[in-house]
């Protein structure tokens, strides 16, 4: 039987579906029992889906200008 | 302002075909931050924007001949990835390599276990126990910022090609060139550290 530790450890790969499906089982049968492990996954899960929403952060405008102009001129000049 | 990770429109795709310049600046606006987060866990902070400079120069000069057989977005972080580890060779630089334990988040410190393996302190309870909650609070953002830039640059690489980018683990390997296993275990990390900031503003209402 899985302790919540090993739960701990290997949360994201339950999540990512990145473990194997008996190892995925095992984790599945401590979470129907342990509800601290059950907040854990939950939280892990929540985290994984906000950042997703949140996406990454822009560039700032005069860095983007800076960029593009410098990818053009090398361009033409090539 | 944040940019969300989703697919480029077929028009858009055309527009930079044809080298469309408002087209190209969407493009690095939306990108050129998570370009630099992956130069820099190959080449190391210093070199990390110039790399990256140079690699849209590559894009820009390329875009005509983008094919489609990957995403646009897995196109320019394998170009990226490619010119970090060109120019590392031709650096010569030894890039010391990262610790995969280093910084481990306090989740996984074994004093949170009781010697049987269970919980002896488990995680806290959340009042905003949802993504979208999250998303409205404007400190908690503040705090996430601050934490991502304190992440290792592997597990800063990871986490945004993971988590934001949605590539997966196959493209991460080839992007990064590293294994499988060490990317899961840097992205669990990162996760945890993210995890662990907002416990913290859960209860205080600070990062």
């Amino acid at each position: 039987m899985l302790k919540c530790r090993d739960v701990a450890h290997n949360a994201s790969d339950y999540l990512d579906k990145s473990m194997p499906w008996p190892r995925r089982l095992a984790v599945l049968l401590h979470l129907f029992i342990c509800r601290h492990c059950r907040r854990f996954v939950r939280h892990l899960r929540i985290v994984r889906r906000f950042s997703y929403l949140r996406g990454g952060q822009r560039a700032e405008p005069d860095d983007v200008a800076r960029i593009v102009e410098h990818a053009c001129s090398h361009d033409h000049g090539h | 302002m944040t940019a969300s990770a989703t697919a480029l429109p077929d028009d858009d795709l055309d527009l930079l075909r044809q080298r469309n310049h408002r087209a190209f600046e969407a493009l690095v606006s939306r990108y050129h931050r998570s370009l630099v987060a992956v130069a820099r866990s190959i080449i190391g902070d210093s070199l990390a924007e110039e790399v990256v400079q140079e690699a849209w120069v590559s894009i820009y000069r390329s875009l005509p001949d983008f094919e489609g057989r990957s995403s646009l977005k897995t196109w320019i972080y394998t170009i990226v990835g490619n010119e970090a580890r060109t120019r590392l060779r031709r650096e010569k630089r030894i890039v010391a390599l990262e610790d995969l334990t280093e910084g481990d988040p306090d989740y996984l410190d074994p004093s949170r276990f009781k010697p049987d393996g269970h919980w002896k302190t488990p995680a806290p309870g959340w009042h905003l126990d949802s993504p979208e909650q999250l998303l409205e609070e404007e400190q908690l953002q503040r705090c996430i910022e601050i934490t991502l830039d304190l992440l290792s640059p592997n597990q800063k690489a990871v986490f945004t090609l993971r988590d934001i980018e949605q590539q997966s683990l196959e493209e991460i390997c080839n992007i990064l060139q590293l294994s499988d296993s060490n990317i899961r275990v840097l992205l669990h990390r990162a996760r945890l550290k993210l995890m662990q900031v907002i416990d913290r503003y859960q209860v205080t209402g600070e990062c």
